[in-house]
């Protein structure tokens, strides 16, 4: 019997969309703190020198969007899911276009999938986003896959 | 190591990336940039009362370090599909080797190259943190 189980009733359910504008001064601090290195990240000029219009955020960068509320866990309160109960099992990422410096990217969030392992003791739930920027185009999808214990 | 990066055969490792240690600084830094309150990762009492011996890394992060090694090798463009499962957690005092190997190679009908890679993070014993798949497009350009 899994200890935490979740009515299949909230699958495809959907959160208010995130808006956020991305900062040069978050890409650079996200930089420094991934240790990068690569200056397309984090110096405008060479970015410029190298063919991209600004700095350009990199691939999981986009994690940092579903953050920027003031309580970035309300989707777990929202099912009542107890933060420390959760771990993260997964992440997937599917890229479509470029993400940059100033770029205003809207996250919309949703319950794709829940579903049970070792014999029911572990619930899972797939989180999968859709992101989009000022242009509304889509920039990239992800899953993010929860384990609760 | 290949340094034309449409000459990748199947079996071939891409350049490694290697974190010497993993602290706790690493561990604020990371929370501040991405603004990550949880405090399984900042707080070692909280971790404790949760039956952890001490903080443990963001799994992002780890993820993050092992999205440097792909962008070190290929342009971040070339970046179409990239994913991780979160084996075992991250410790502080972990040194990690972020590793990729070329697992399949195929020309679509336009002449583009596509790889998939195989990734996973080690620590120093060898542990398994994360393991990872990437799909890497290398446009023909002529």
């Amino acid at each position: 019997m899994a200890k935490t189980v979740l009515s299949n009733n909230i699958i495809g359910k959907e959160y208010p969309s995130i808006a956020y504008k991305v900062s040069k001064r978050r890409l650079i601090a996200f930089a420094k703190a991934t240790e990068e290195v690569n200056p397309i990240y984090y110096d405008e000029q060479i970015a410029r020198e190298n063919g991209y219009p600004t700095i350009i955020a990199p691939p999981t960068f986009l994690t940092v969007i579903a953050m920027q509320q003031d309580n970035p866990y309300e989707y777990l309160d929202k099912i009542n899911v107890l933060l420390s109960s959760v771990l993260h099992a997964g992440q997937q990422y599917t890229y479509y276009y470029p993400v940059y410096a100033g770029d205003e990217i809207k996250m919309k969030n949703k319950i794709e999938d829940i579903y049970y392992k070792k014999n029911g003791s572990i619930t899972f739930i797939d989180f999968r986003s859709i992101y989009t920027n000022q242009n509304n185009i889509k920039v990239a999808e992800s899953v993010s896959t929860l384990a609760i214990r | 190591m290949v340094s034309d990066i449409s000459k990748f055969e199947v079996g071939d490792q891409i350049l490694p990336l290697n974190i010497e240690l993993v602290t706790k600084e690493s561990l604020k830094r990371y929370a501040d940039a991405s603004g990550d309150p949880n405090l399984i990762h900042l707080n070692k009492e909280f971790a404790q009362k949760h039956g952890l011996p001490d903080v443990i890394a963001h799994g992002m992060l780890v993820m993050a370090y092992l999205g440097r090694m792909l962008t070190n090798t290929f342009p971040q463009s070339c970046l179409k599909d990239f994913s991780s499962k979160f084996i075992s957690m991250t410790s502080i005092n972990d040194e990690l080797s972020c590793l990729g190997k070329i697992i399949e190679r195929s020309e679509d009908s336009s002449g583009n190259i596509v790889y998939k890679v195989q990734l996973k993070v080690n620590n120093q014993n060898n542990e398994k943190r994360i393991s990872g798949k990437a799909s890497i497009i290398i446009y023909n350009t002529i």
